[in-house]
C-alpha cells in the first residue's frame, strides 16, 4: 500500500466524515428534535443519557440549556403553515399561559443571537405580557410595533425563529410534555411581493 | 479485491471515524469556545464569579441567550482543588447550574429546592472536600458555573446585580 493510496484516502475520509458530521449536526436543531405542534422541542438536553448528535445539536443551537425537569425549551421556525419565519412578514402569537412557574417567548436570528435592530423588544414574558379577559394573550411579531400592546420586533432579523421557555414545568405537563398546548403563530401579513 | 474496492472501503472507514469524532468532539469545542468568549480574552479570571450586562443584542458570547434572566458566570477548572460555589438569595425564580466539559448538567438547584443561598462544593472525584457543604462531583476538570435570575425589566436587573454580588466562585477552604 503506497503512501499515496493511503493518504488520499485519509484526506478524502476526513473531508467526507467531517462535512457530513457539520451538515448533520447543522440541521439537527430541526430534524431529530421531537414536535410540539410545531415547536421543536428536545427532552434530552443537558443529560448525560443525550447520544452524541442531540448533545452537538444542543450544544449548537442551545448551549448551557438545563434539563427538563427544572425547563423545557422549544423552538419553531416556521408559522401555522409550515412557512419560514422572515421580519418581511408580520404574525400573531396567540395563547394562554403555559403550566410553567414562569414563561417567555424571545425572538433569534438565524445566527442564534437576538437581532441587531436597537429596539429591546427581543422577547415576551409571563410578567409583562398584557392579557385580555380569559386569560388569552396575543403578541404582535413584527418589524415595528403595531396595534397590540405586547410586541416582539423581527426588524433586521431575515429568517428568525421562536424559542418558548418554560421554567420549573409542572409535574403534569412533565409526564406528557406532548399535552403542552403552546401558542400558536399565524402570518398576518407580507411586505409587497413575497410569500 | 481491486485497488479501487480497497480504496473506497479504506475512504470510507476513516470516514465513519472522522465523522464520529467530529461529532462528538463538537460539544467539547464549543463548550471551550464560549469558556474563552466569556473570559473575554483572559480579562476575566477562571474561578471566578462575574455578573456580565443584561443581556442586549450585543451579547454574542453564548448562543440564545435570555434578555429576561440575570446570568452570575463562572468559567472553572478544578485542578488546583474543589471550588466553593454559591448564589446568593432572590427573591424569585433564580438557580444555579454547573455543565462538564462536554455540555451536560452536572447539578441543576433553585430557589424552591433550597432555602435561601444555594451552596455546593464542586470537586473531581478524589479530591478532599471541606466539611460543611454538599459536595457535588464534576466527571471533568473543567466547565461553566451559571447562576440564572428572574430579571425581565432594569429594575429587577438592577436589584438582581445587587444580589449576585453574594454569588461565589472561589476555592474551597
Amino acid at each position: 500500500m503506497t503512501l499515496r493510496f493511503l493518504g488520499s484516502a485519509v484526506l478524502m475520509g476526513l473531508v467526507l466524515g467531517v462535512g457530513a458530521a457539520v451538515l448533520i449536526v447543522g440541521r439537527l436543531a430541526t430534524f431529530s428534535d421531537s414536535s410540539y405542534s410545531g415547536w421543536h422541542g428536545n427532552e434530552l438536553a443537558g443529560q448525560a443519557a443525550a447520544d452524541i448528535y442531540t448533545r452537538a445539536a444542543i450544544a449548537r443551537t442551545g448551549l448551557l440549556a438545563l434539563t427538563r425537569e427544572e425547563t423545557l425549551y422549544f423552538t419553531r421556525y416556521a408559522d401555522a403553515d409550515g412557512v419560514a419565519l422572515n421580519e418581511r412578514c408580520s404574525y400573531l402569537l396567540e395563547g394562554t399561559d403555559p403550566p410553567a412557574r414562569w414563561w417567555s417567548v424571545t425572538l433569534y436570528a438565524a445566527d442564534n443571537y437576538l437581532a441587531r435592530n436597537g429596539d429591546g423588544a427581543a422577547s415576551m414574558d409571563q410578567t409583562r405580557v398584557v392579557r385580555a379577559e380569559g386569560g388569552r394573550f396575543r403578541i404582535w411579531v413584527a418589524a415595528a410595533a403595531d396595534r397590540e400592546p405586547n410586541w416582539i420586533s423581527s426588524r433586521n432579523a431575515g429568517d428568525f425563529s421562536l424559542t418558548l421557555r418554560l421554567y420549573n414545568p409542572e409535574p403534569g405537563l412533565l409526564e406528557d410534555v406532548h399535552s403542552l398546548r403552546p401558542p400558536v403563530i399565524r402570518t398576518v401579513s407580507c411586505a409587497a411581493g413575497e410569500a | 479485491m481491486s485497488g479501487v474496492t480497497r480504496w473506497l472501503l479504506l475512504t470510507m472507514a476513516f470516514a465513519a471515524i472522522a465523522h464520529l469524532g467530529s461529532v462528538w468532539a463538537a460539544p467539547y469545542l464549543l463548550m471551550r469556545v464560549a469558556t474563552e468568549r466569556l473570559q473575554m480574552g483572559g480579562e476575566v479570571r477562571v474561578n471566578t464569579m462575574q455578573q456580565p450586562d443584561r443581556v442586549t443584542e450585543a451579547a454574542r458570547a453564548v448562543v440564545r441567550p435570555s434578555p429576561d434572566l440575570a446570568y452570575s458566570i463562572c468559567t472553572f477548572d478544578l485542578s488546583q482543588g474543589p471550588l466553593h460555589l454559591r448564589a446568593a438569595a432572590w427573591d424569585d425564580y433564580m438557580s444555579l447550574s454547573v455543565f462538564a466539559a462536554n455540555s451536560d448538567v452536572v447539578f441543576v438547584r433553585n430557589d424552591r429546592q433550597s432555602a435561601g443561598a444555594i451552596e455546593i462544593t464542586l470537586a473531581l472525584d478524589g479530591q478532599r472536600a471541606p466539611e460543611g457543604r454538599e459536595v457535588v462531583i464534576s466527571p471533568s476538570q473543567t466547565g461553566i458555573a451559571l447562576v440564572r435570575r428572574l430579571a425581565p425589566d432594569q429594575a429587577r436587573f438592577n436589584a438582581a446585580t445587587v444580589a449576585a454580588a453574594g454569588d461565589i466562585c472561589a476555592p474551597a477552604s
